[in-house]
């Protein structure tokens, strides 16, 4: 035992000390942070440009709207130089006698020669009150992928043309709001008798508990095993290039040697948990969010974090083990990736339906077991207690039965130079 | 006492028998010499005392123990191919190695204090192993697998690459080993330093044992049939002699080493040329070596399979 500890010290320690590790940690913080900056910063500042637009006004009535409702809100993005948001620009085209396929045509250019943004047409027969079918006010443009403008277009005419509507057929629009009051669908909890009687306020449903929680937790679990469990395979080979495998074998069991390194790892995946959950936790009741903190998910967390890592540990090692450079583990890695991967797509389903067949299998097979799990134990209702024991046992379970093969994998491995084994050479190793 | 004790060992890889029905006794405290040219079994037989490899057949005793118990932490082993972790210090290194035979920190910083010394790399000690250069880090090598003070100390090819000044001092520290106790087997391909250190010397060719017992024991089983000679003529003068088997021109000198009489030889010689020196001799190691060894032109056919 005490060998194990010695190796996993120094595989901790080598592990923690290296620049890479350095740089993990503050990768995650780093990417939120700067993602955080930058979309503020983007959203203040990445559209502050002229949107000079033709409008051909079949109705001749909507124009002077669109124009003062443009002036509006060029006023709301604030003065020239200090703008927040995009001007737009409306001009009046009036076809007279002219073919208005000719007009198109010459708006167009004038489009591609960057004088315009887009033109649109407004149809006359936006404003006829006896027909039922939808109408169109089209928008022509070399930029579709801009949305602002054609939003803004639509939200300010549907509602002119609507009040104007209305006006036409002589109805109060007052009358109208009042009848067609929306009547929504309010999300709750449930609701309990307390101790005086009084029956408990139901809570309502937090979106960001309820969906962002769940995968946030996944995210979180898939980025500190990937941060810890794969090093396994890069020391392991790196011990195998640098000729230093067969100096430990002749000291401790492969055994002893694997177990170690898990350790070490696993340490490594805790402290990193700890730095995430912590921040989390800090970030959350700085925020005034306390009661988002749910002390039990925190702990399922570090319990499966540890499954996953002494799991994935232990595939990784084997793989090391069986190759003797980088470049040969790749294509080992590739289905493991997949396997790791894979519970990413489920989690959805998991997410929709946390107590469908589907969600229930897929949570309680071991490689997808520390993820899916996790996302049912943050969400409400909570899987059965036997669920959660089953799955912890058949991740254990199956750490156990890889920690043995990839023993074996690694004691033959060890002396082996040259290409990588073959599957079926695999097995064998692991049988003899 | 046998510090190792093999009986009837044989090792299978595929087609290959690396070693095939071996018995060997190392007796305690003595210095072994294991000798053999490469792919003939040394290093196979070295894994195999060191339950590295599992034998297919026989049995093999390691201090009085079976080799598959828990020997290790007695057992210092510097394998062929053996390295350091490069982004570790060189006291780091010492202490990890030296902790994974059951040392403590308190036990190993001392030794490994006197050690650096000794080998004249103290002011290496907590600089990482990646600036070291190849001779220090094989000092550093040799080091990690004596701090532990194992009892029975196996180095295959500890002496290869170093200059002289390192290899002697590597040397000496082996000699005071074994003052000390510690019974040591190493592997070499250089038979002077086996002829200077070794008590007993163990050939393993093809598999099998060819050689084995002290240098005078297999010195006086080859005879004293090697006859050095300096003559005007040079090795000119040796052909067509029907007692030469075959002779060795050193320039100077030649060794022949003879098929018939020696004073038939000399006579023979004496004949043709003026004879400035006349010496009959034991055959050397290397001489011994190369006689066992010298491939056949069955041998230079490519083999069938690898070998690990």
């Amino acid at each position: 035992m005490s060998r194990i500890l010695v190796v996993a010290t120094t595989e901790f320690l080598t592990l923690v000390r290296t620049k890479a590790f350095i740089i993990g940690i503050l990768m995650l913080p780093l990417m939120i942070g700067l993602s955080t900056v930058f979309q503020i910063f983007a959203a203040k500042h990445a559209d502050v440009d002229d949107h000079a637009f033709a409008v051909i006004d079949h109705t001749g009535v909507l124009f002077p709207v669109l124009q003062q409702a443009a002036g509006e809100h060029n006023r709301k993005s604030g003065p020239d130089g200090a703008r927040t948001g995009p001007y737009f620009l409306p001009t009046a085209v009036d076809p007279g006698a002219r073919a208005i396929d000719d007009v198109k045509v010459e708006l167009s250019q004038q489009v591609r020669d960057k004088h315009l943004f887009g033109f649109i047409e407004i149809p006359a027969s936006v404003l006829d009150v006896t027909r039922t079918d939808a109408d169109h006010i089209e928008y022509y443009t070399e930029t579709p992928s801009y949305d602002a403008l054609p939003d803004w277009i639509e939200a300010t005419l549907q509602k002119e043309i609507t009040g104007r509507r209305f006006a036409t057929a002589s109805i109060d629009r007052r009358l109208v709001s009042q009848l067609t009051r929306p009547a929504s669908v309010t999300v709750l909890g449930l609701v309990a008798r307390r101790a005086d009687g009084k029956v408990s306020e139901a809570k309502e449903a937090n979106p960001i508990q309820t969906f962002v929680m769940p995968f946030a937790m996944m995210y979180l679990l898939f980025i500190a095993l990937m941060s810890s469990a794969p090093q396994l395979l890069t020391a392991v080979i790196e011990e195998k290039m640098s000729r230093i495998s067969e100096v430990l074998i002749s000291s401790i069991t492969p055994t002893q040697l694997m177990l170690g390194k898990l350790l070490g790892v696993a340490a490594v995946a805790a402290l990193l948990a700890l730095v995430y959950l912590g921040g989390g936790v800090y970030a959350l009741l700085s925020a005034g969010q306390a009661d988002m903190i749910q002390p039990a998910l925190l702990a399922w967390f570090v319990v499966y974090l540890l499954c996953a890592v002494l799991m994935f540990g232990s595939v990784f090692i084997a793989i090391g083990a069986a190759c003797s450079d980088l470049k040969d583990s790749q294509s080992m890695m590739q289905p493991i990736m997949l396997l790791l991967v894979l519970p990413m797509f489920f989690a959805i389903i998991v997410l929709r339906q946390p107590n469908s067949t589907i969600s229930v299998v897929a949570s309680l097979w071991p490689t997808a077991s520390p993820f899916l799990m996790l996302i049912r134990l943050a969400m409400t209702p909570p899987p059965p207690m036997w669920q959660v024991a089953l799955s912890v046992l058949l991740t254990m379970g199956t750490m156990a039965v890889l920690v043995w093969a990839a023993g074996r994998i690694f004691r033959v491995g060890l002396l082996m130079q040259g290409k990588p084994p073959t599957l079926p050479e695999l097995l064998r190793w692991i049988r003899a | 006492m046998s510090a190792i004790e093999i009986r009837s060992v044989t090792k299978q890889f595929g087609a290959v028998r690396a070693v095939s029905d071996l018995t060997l006794d190392v007796p305690e405290g003595a210095i072994y010499g294991f000798i053999g040219p490469n792919g003939s079994g040394k290093t196979t037989t070295i894994r195999m005392i060191m339950n590295i490899l599992v034998p297919d057949a026989g049995h093999i005793a390691v201090l009085g123990r079976p080799s598959q118990s828990g020997i290790r932490d007695e057992v210092g082993y510097l394998p062929e191919e053996r390295g350091l972790y490069k982004r570790m210090t060189v006291r780091q290194v010492l202490r990890y190695y030296g902790q994974l035979k059951g040392r403590s920190v308190a036990e190993l910083d001392p030794a490994i204090k006197a050690w650096l010394e000794r080998l004249q790399i103290a002011d290496w000690a907590d600089k990482k192993v990646q600036t070291l250069s190849k001779g220090m880090s094989q000092k550093v090598q040799f080091i990690s697998t004596i701090i532990s003070k194992p009892k029975l100390l196996i180095l295959d090819e500890p002496f290869s690459g170093l200059d002289p000044v390192n290899a002697d001092a590597l040397r000496d520290a082996v000699l005071d080993l074994r003052r000390l106790g510690t019974t040591i087997v190493f592997s070499t391909h250089d038979m002077a330093t086996a002829e200077r250190l070794c008590d007993r010397i163990f050939m393993i060719f093809k598999g099998n044992k060819v050689l084995d017992g002290t240098l005078e024991a297999i010195q006086s089983r080859y005879g004293q049939d090697t006859v050095r000679v300096r003559t005007g003529a040079g090795a000119a003068a040796l052909a067509g002699l029907p007692e030469v088997d075959s002779y060795t021109d050193v320039g100077n000198f030649q060794d022949v080493k003879l098929k018939g009489d020696a004073q038939a030889f000399l006579h023979g010689l004496a004949g043709r040329t003026p004879i400035l020196h006349f010496e009959l001799k034991t055959p050397s190691l290397h001489d011994i070596f190369v006689r066992i060894a010298k491939p056949t032109a069955d041998d230079l056919k490519p083999a069938a399979g690898g070998r690990p």
